[in-house]
């Protein structure tokens, strides 16, 4: 007979230090990993939190656990016969419900293909250029001794002129949706305010407007991903259903912001936090610029140690039976991605910087079938941060203001991150 | 007939292996089983990631992809004619040898 796993018996994440952020991040991951208990935890609103690396597997590949539908995430906007006022959270909803990590099967593999079809390591290889034609121009610009602040100058100007870029943005429109991907980190605070919720609804509003525009004119224009989405999306033949399944998109333009808020937001945090992690370890950095070919490598054990995504819900679909428990249908589960990565019965000596470790089961992009499908394009553009740093000759050292990250967040996220630059002669 | 087949594996690092695979099992538990280990299949197997990308010399020996597999292979850098998704490649009787290759990580 299985047992309900009683949830409200656990410790919570507080007991051990986690209330969000990256520096308590690190101090819980020492603490709670020192024991074998207990399995798992759960948040101060009695939901279970999955931290542990083998748990995050089992419950990540589980059919049972799926995305939190946009009807669980926003009840009030998505119920039958909801008002129609437009309570704090509404365009943030308005966008989420494009999005496919609100989607569970049957829509779940067709919209997430449609994405791969775009975002796919194929499609992505032809995106370099661009990319590093943005790059080039942002790096071009930092003057020799100048210190500048690598979040906002460089990893927040690169990501946002690459979406740009290929979106065919007018440089207003550039201009527009770069503060529009600033406001959004709000979207991650642990303890979201009303002031939060009106800046995040501003802030959506004029994003997904912008995309709106650009897939039009995309598609205007003859441009063949946007024509594709387009004919892709007409195939996606599904009720809605807000409180299972989710919600087809209705628009090219819905796909677009549904699907880049992590593009435009959380594509630059694993930017600017590669190059933390990098310069906190100058030899590793050393060897890398030696060695190119080591970059994947590197990049890859840049982002297991710090992991753009600390925590992401899921929900449980069906009644989940696993090693003599049972979690019931309906609960919300919490996933703590990131303390797999620092999970030392993986990883040995977690917070090591070490590119010669076995690079199987990282769990920085999630796993299962909801793992991250815009992986490709974070990656991507990281490295060719790194390499036209290097191709301009550019060296970065750390600054004397120390870097910040965002307290009190479910992102790992730096607040800012002051480097010093150093135009060697080598550099193009 | 036997109930296993002759597996001869390449992994990234060309190094080659062999052991004896069985026979109604899928690719990636029978490579798993194997101790090929540099395969992630982060999806856990679930036509979802295409991290279990291997070159397979069939010659005929099995069913050609399925829409879903060919469209996360068509996503792929280094895909190839041989190019299969070890998480939907169901091992079935009557192949007594198979040559599998460890595709490059994408």
């Amino acid at each position: 007979m299985a047992k309900h796993l009683d949830i409200q018996l656990l410790p919570t994440t507080a007991d051990f230090g986690f209330s969000g952020g990256r520096d308590n991040f690190r101090a819980f991951c020492r603490r709670v990993f020192s024991t074998k208990e207990p399995r798992f935890l759960r948040t101060p609103e009695n939901q279970l939190v999955v931290f542990r690396h083998a748990d995050l597997t089992l419950f990540g590949t589980a059919p049972e656990v799926g995305n939190v539908p946009i009807g669980r995430m926003y009840p009030n906007r998505f119920k039958e016969n909801a008002s129609p006022e437009r309570l704090p959270g509404w365009e943030i909803g308005e966008v989420i419900a494009s999005q496919v990590f609100t989607f569970n099967p049957p829509l779940h593999g067709p919209a997430r293909r449609l994405l791969l079809n775009w975002l796919g390591p194929k499609q992505v290889s032809q995106m370099e250029e661009p990319a590093r034609e943005v790059a080039r121009e942002i790096i071009f610009r930092i003057r020799n001794g100048e210190t500048v602040d690598l979040v906002h100058t460089v990893a927040d100007a690169v990501v946002v002129g690459f979406w740009s870029k290929l979106l065919r943005l007018t440089d207003e429109e550039t201009m527009a949706i770069g503060r529009c991907a600033h406001d959004m980190t709000r979207l991650f605070h642990a303890h979201r305010s009303r002031e939060d919720l009106e800046v995040l609804d501003q802030a959506f509003a004029e994003y997904a407007r912008i995309l709106d525009q650009a897939s039009i004119r995309g598609m205007e224009e003859g441009d063949p991903a946007m024509l594709e989405i387009a004919a892709r999306l007409r195939e996606l033949d599904f009720p809605d259903d807000p409180q299972e399944v989710g919600l087809v998109p209705k628009s090219v333009g819905a796909v677009l912001a549904g699907n880049l808020v992590d593009g435009f937001h959380t594509a630059a945090l694993a930017a600017a936090n590669t190059f933390h992690a990098l310069l906190q370890n100058p030899e590793a950095l050393a060897s890398v610029l030696a060695a190119p070919k080591t970059l994947p490598r590197a990049i890859a054990e840049a982002l297991r140690l710090e992991p753009p995504v600390l925590t992401l819900n899921r929900y449980i679909l069906r009644d989940f039976h696993f090693d003599g428990l049972v979690l019931p249908a309906g609960n919300k589960v919490v996933m703590m991605w990131a303390a797999g990565n620092h999970d030392p019965s993986v990883f040995p000596e977690p917070e090591r910087f070490d590119m010669g470790r076995p690079q199987t089961g990282l769990t920085t992009f999630g796993s299962g079938i909801h793992i991250c499908p815009g992986r490709y394009v974070g990656v991507m553009l990281t490295r060719v941060l790194l390499e036209e740093f290097a191709a301009q000759g550019v060296e970065l050292r750390n600054a004397e203001a120390p870097a910040e990250w965002i307290p009190d967040h479910f992102m790992n996220q730096l607040k800012v991150f002051p480097v010093t630059v150093n135009r060697t002669e080598s550099g193009g | 007939m036997t109930n296993t087949f002759r597996l001869h594996v390449t992994g990234r690092d060309g190094k080659s292996r062999e052991s004896d695979g069985r026979i109604g099992g899928s690719l990636l538990e029978i490579l798993r089983d194997a101790g090929v280990e540099e395969i992630s299949a982060m999806c856990g197997g679930n036509c979802s990631c295409a991290t279990c990308h291997v070159y397979v010399e069939a010659e005929g020996l099995l069913p050609e992809p399925c829409i879903d597999e060919s469209e996360m292979l068509d996503t792929l850098l280094q895909q190839t004619p041989l190019s299969r998704l070890a998480c939907q490649v169901t091992i079935a009787a009557g192949i007594d040898c198979l040559r599998v290759e460890v595709a490059p990580e994408e």
